[in-house]
C-alpha cells in the first residue's frame, strides 16, 4: 500500500510532459488514464470520499423532492380548492378584504378575462362576514356568493359535499361542516344570514340548507357559507359587482406568466394576482424549509470539503517521493497540478454518479406512492393540508445544482491541496520516506 | 499497559499528524456548530410554541364544563363561589383566573366577523396571558365590572374601527337566546400572534354575566412558574370538590397538534445529527484507516514486543476520541458564541406568514441548554467510538510478522 516507489510511473511521466511531439488529446487522455488510475490506488479512500459527496448531494436532492412533494400537494389542493391560480381583486381589496372594495362591472370584466390567451377558466366571488342564525343560535362565518355553474368546472368545494347535493336554486345555501355541527343544521333547515351592506345598511338573507361541505381544512368547514352569487348581490345591493374573479389556467406554475398577461390587459383598479401573491403562507412555509434545508447542505458540504482536503493531503503527503521523481525526470509541476485536478475532478463525478444512482434506486421504487407515516404524524400532515403520505417529487435541478456545488467545494479543496506542490523540490522529495 | 501510557501514545500520535487531525477537528468542530445552533433554534421554536400556547388563554391547565368544547355555550359552564381558591401550592403558580368565553359575531356600522368573546378579570388576565406583554392604544379594562371592549389591532382594521368607536356583539346568553350586547371600544391591543388578535375581544367578566344573565363561568385557567408543576397541579384540580362535573386539561391536551409538533422538533434534532455524523465519520474513519496503514510496521513492532491487541485497539479508539473531543470543545465554544451573538433574536419576517400557520413567532431567540450541550457530547463520542471500531479492527487484524516486513 504505501510502497510507493513500485508505482510511480517514471515512464509515463515523461511522455505526460512531451506535449509537443504528441497531439493535445493524445496528451488529455493520458492524463485522464493517469489520474483515474491514481485516484484507484487507494480504492478504499476514495470509496469514502465518493460516498460523503453522494451523501450530501442524495439528501439534499432526497431532502428537496419530499419538501416540493409534500408542498406541491398542498398548493394543488388550495389552488384547486378555493384560491385559483390567479385572482382579480379590487386593489384596495388585496390588503384589507373590505366589503366595500369591489369590482364594477363584474360580468363584463369576466369575459374580458375570459379571452386572455391561457385561462382555462375563471368565475367571479362576493364575499362578506356575516352572522349565521338558525332558530336561538347563531355563529359568526363568512358568506361567500358563487356563481354556481362556474364554480363547478372550477372549484373542488362542490365535490367535497358530504351530505345533500351542491347549489341549483337562488334560495339554497351550502354550509361548511363545522357550520352544520354548531348550528345543529340539517339538510331543508333555513339559514339566516345577517351582514352589513352597503354603506352600513343591514343586509338579511333567508337560504335553504341544501348541502354540508367538508374541505378538511378547520378554518374554512366552521365558517364559510356558499350561495349563490345573484341572491347574495340582490341582498347585498351591489347589483353587478364582485370582489374576486378566480381564473384557473393548466399548471400552476404558469400562474404568474398569466397574472403578468391579465395585468397588461386590467385597467385600475383591477389587479390580478397568482395564488401565493393573494395566499402567501403556503409560499412562505415552503420557502422557510427549503432556506433550512439550504443551510444544512452547505453545511455538509463544507464538512465534506474537509474531509476531501484531509484525504487529498494525505494523498499528496504520501506520494511526495514520486513527485520528486517524476520532476526529476523532468516532468513539470503545472502538469503535475493538472493531474491533481483532474484526480479531484473524477473523484467528484465518482460522488455524483453515486448519489444519481441511489437516487434513481429510490424513486425507481418509491414511484409516485410516497412515503406512508406514522399515524399521529399523518395526521398532524393532513392538518397542515400535506397529504397523508410523504409525497416526494424529484427535481433534476435540485440535483445537479447540489452536485455542481459539490463538485466546486471539492475542486477547491484540491486546489488548496495542490498548493503543497509547489514546495517539493526533487532532491529534497526523492529523500523523503 | 497502563491507560495512561495509552493515552500518552495516542496523543503523541494525533500530534505527529497535526495538519490532518487538525483539519478533522475543525471538520467535527464545524459540525458540532451547526448542531449546538440547530438544537437551540429547535429549543427556542419549542419554547416559542408552547408559552405561545399558554399565554392564548390556555395556561397550563383549563378546567371546562363537559360538553364545552364540542358546543361552547353556557349550556356548558359551571359556578364558582367567591371564596373557592384553587388547591395548588402558592409558590407554584403564576396566575389563575375564571372567565367566560363564547364564541360571538361584532358588528361595526361596515363589516361583520366572528370573535371569542371573552369575560375576564383584567388584573388577573395580566399576569398570566398575552395581554401581559401586549401594546394597548388607547385603554386597557379597569376591572370585571368594567362594560367596555378591548380587541385586537387586526380585528379592528377589519372592521374599520378604533377606540371610542361602538360596535355590537350578538352571542348567546344563558337562556340560549341571542343577545345583542352594545360596546364602546375601550382599547386595542397589539399582540405578537395574528390569529389571536383576530378573533378574541375581551370585556369585564362580571358585566358580561349581568348581560347574560347568569352567575357562571366557562372555563377556570392556571398559569404555572414551571411545567414540573402541572402534574399536581392537573391532580389538585381533579379531586377539587367545586369541580365534580368539568373536565380537567392541560394544554397539550387542549392543542394536540402543537404538542404534536413540540416533540417532532426533538425528533428533528435526531435526525439532524445522524445526518451529519454520518457526513463526518466518511472523513473521520478516512482518517483513521490512513493512520492505521501508515503505522503498520510501527503497530507491529509493537506487538512483537509483547503489546496486547487490545492495547492496540484501545490507541486507536482513543485517537478517534481525543480528536472528537477537541472537536466538540471547540464546536460547542463556537456554537455558543453564535446563541449570544443571536441573544436578541434572529428576525424571520420574511417567512412570518408561514411560520405563523404552525403558530410562531416571527423573531426567534435561540436558546442553548446544558442538557442539550449534553447530550450532544455523549451522543457524539458514542457515535466517534462506533466510526472508529472498523479502523481500529483493521490494526487488530495485522499479524505482528507480516506487519513487520511490510
Amino acid at each position: 500500500m504505501r510502497n510507493v516507489s513500485q508505482a510511480t510511473p517514471a515512464g509515463k511521466g515523461c511522455s505526460l510532459d512531451d506535449t509537443s511531439s504528441s497531439t493535445t488529446s493524445a496528451w488529455l487522455g493520458l492524463l485522464f488514464a493517469v489520474a483515474w488510475r491514481n485516484l484507484w490506488r487507494s480504492k478504499r479512500r476514495t470509496w469514502f470520499m465518493a460516498g460523503g459527496i453522494a451523501f450530501s448531494i442524495f439528501l439534499l436532492a432526497f431532502g428537496s423532492a419530499a419538501n416540493y412533494g409534500t408542498f406541491n400537494a398542498m398548493i394543488r389542493s388550495a389552488t384547486d380548492l378555493l384560491l385559483g391560480h390567479v385572482q382579480v381583486q379590487h386593489e384596495a381589496f388585496v390588503d384589507s378584504e373590505e366589503f366595500r372594495h369591489r369590482l364594477h362591472g363584474a360580468t363584463q370584466l369576466l369575459r374580458h378575462v375570459e379571452d386572455v390567451e391561457g385561462v382555462a377558466a375563471a368565475t367571479m366571488r362576493t364575499q362578506a362576514g356575516a352572522l349565521m342564525s338558525v332558530g336561538e343560535s347563531s355563529l359568526a362565518g363568512l358568506v361567500m356568493g358563487v356563481d354556481t355553474a362556474r364554480e363547478v368546472r372550477l372549484s373542488t368545494l362542490p365535490r367535497r359535499i358530504v351530505e345533500g347535493r351542491y347549489l341549483q336554486a337562488s334560495d339554497e345555501v351550502v354550509v361548511g361542516s363545522g357550520v352544520a355541527r354548531r348550528l345543529n343544521l340539517a339538510i331543508g333547515d333555513e339559514l339566516v344570514l345577517l351582514g352589513s351592506g352597503v354603506e352600513g345598511g343591514l343586509a338579511v338573507m333567508a337560504q335553504r340548507v341544501v348541502g354540508v361541505f367538508e374541505t378538511r381544512i378547520a378554518e374554512l368547514d366552521r365558517a364559510l357559507v356558499q350561495v349563490p352569487l345573484a341572491s347574495m348581490q340582490l341582498a347585498f345591493e351591489v347589483g353587478d359587482q364582485a370582489h374576486a374573479l378566480i381564473v384557473a389556467t393548466d399548471e400552476v406554475q404558469n400562474a404568474h406568466l398569466l397574472a403578468t398577461r391579465l395585468n397588461a390587459v386590467l385597467a385600475s383598479p383591477a389587479v390580478a394576482r397568482a395564488w401565493n401573491q393573494v395566499d402567501p403562507q403556503i409560499q412562505q412555509m415552503l420557502d422557510l424549509k427549503i432556506a433550512g434545508l439550504g443551510v444544512f447542505f452547505a453545511i455538509c458540504v463544507l464538512m465534506v470539503a474537509f474531509s476531501v482536503l484531509n484525504a487529498l493531503l494525505m494523498s499528496v503527503f504520501e506520494r511526495t517521493r514520486e513527485f520528486g521523481v517524476m520532476t526529476a525526470l523532468g516532468m513539470r509541476k503545472r502538469n503535475l497540478f493538472a493531474m491533481l485536478q483532474v484526480e479531484g475532478l473524477m473523484l467528484s463525478l465518482v460522488g455524483c454518479g453515486l448519489a444519481a444512482f441511489s437516487l434513481a434506486a429510490l424513486f425507481f421504487f418509491l414511484g409516485s406512492r410516497g412515503i406512508p407515516l406514522p399515524e399521529e404524524t399523518a395526521m398532524l400532515f393532513q392538518e397542515l393540508g400535506f397529504g397523508s403520505r410523504l409525497l416526494i417529487e424529484f427535481d433534476m435541478g435540485t440535483y445537479l445544482l447540489g452536485s455542481g456545488v459539490m463538485l466546486a467545494a471539492t475542486q477547491t479543496a484540491v486546489l488548496i491541496a495542490s498548493l503543497r506542490l509547489g514546495t517539493i523540490t526533487p532532491v529534497a522529495a526523492l529523500r523523503a520516506e | 499497559m497502563k491507560f495512561k501510557l495509552l493515552l500518552q501514545l495516542a496523543s503523541r500520535n494525533l500530534w505527529r499528524h497535526r495538519r490532518r487531525n487538525g483539519l478533522l477537528l475543525i471538520s467535527i468542530a464545524f459540525g458540532v456548530v451547526s448542531l449546538v445552533f440547530a438544537s437551540s433554534f429547535i429549543r427556542a421554536f419549542q419554547g416559542g410554541l408552547q408559552v405561545d400556547v399558554i399565554a392564548a388563554l390556555n395556561g397550563h391547565i383549563k378546567v371546562l364544563a363537559e360538553g364545552y368544547q364540542d358546543n361552547p355555550s353556557l349550556d356548558h359552564s359551571f359556578e364558582l363561589d367567591d371564596g373557592w381558591r384553587p388547591n395548588v401550592p402558592e409558590e407554584q403558580v403564576m396566575g389563575w383566573t375564571a372567565r367566560i368565553s363564547l364564541p360571538g359575531a361584532v358588528m361595526s356600522e361596515r363589516e361583520t366577523r366572528g370573535i371569542e368573546l371573552v369575560g375576564v378579570d383584567p388584573q388577573a388576565e395580566l399576569a398570566i396571558s398575552f395581554l401581559g406583554e401586549s401594546e394597548i392604544e388607547g385603554e386597557g379594562l379597569d376591572g370585571p365590572e368594567d362594560g367596555k371592549l378591548l380587541i385586537g389591532a387586526d380585528l379592528a382594521s377589519r372592521l374599520q374601527t378604533g377606540v371610542g368607536r361602538r360596535v355590537v356583539v350578538i352571542t348567546q346568553g344563558s337562556d340560549g337566546r341571542s343577545r345583542e350586547i352594545g360596546f364602546s371600544i375601550a382599547g386595542v391591543y397589539k399582540s405578537q400572534q395574528p390569529a389571536v388578535e383576530r378573533v378574541i375581544a375581551f370585556t369585564g367578566v362580571k358585566n358580561l354575566q349581568s348581560h347574560l344573565d347568569t352567575e357562571a363561568y366557562t372555563e377556570v385557567s392556571m398559569r404555572l412558574q414551571a411545567d414540573e408543576f402541572e402534574a399536581g397541579a392537573k391532580a389538585a384540580f381533579q379531586t377539587d370538590a367545586a369541580f365534580a362535573e368539568v373536565n380537567v386539561f392541560d394544554w397539550r391536551e387542549l392543542n394536540p397538534e402543537i404538542a404534536q409538533m413540540v416533540e417532532l422538533a426533538d425528533f428533528a434534532f435526531y435526525i439532524w445529527f445522524v445526518i451529519l455524523w454520518i457526513v463526518l465519520a466518511f472523513g473521520l474513519v478516512n482518517a483513521l484507516l490512513t493512520s492505521v496503514f501508515e503505522r503498520i510496521r510501527e503497530i507491529g513492532m509493537l506487538r512483537t514486543l509483547g503489546m496486547r491487541p487490545s492495547s492496540v485497539l484501545v490507541q486507536i479508539v482513543l485517537e478517534s476520541q481525543i480528536v472528537i473531543f477537541y472537536g466538540l470543545v471547540l464546536g460547542i465554544l463556537v456554537g455558543a458564541g453564535l446563541v449570544y451573538m443571536f441573544r436578541d433574536g434572529l428576525d424571520l419576517a420574511g417567512f412570518s406568514e408561514g411560520l405563523d400557520i404552525v403558530g410562531l413567532r416571527s423573531v426567534i431567540v435561540p436558546k442553548l441548554l446544558p442538557s442539550d450541550v449534553f447530550r450532544l457530547v455523549v451522543l457524539s463520542l458514542g457515535l466517534g467510538l462506533i466510526a472508529s471500531i472498523y479502523p481500529a479492527w483493521r490494526a487488530l487484524r495485522l499479524r505482528p510478522l507480516v506487519a513487520l516486513q511490510g
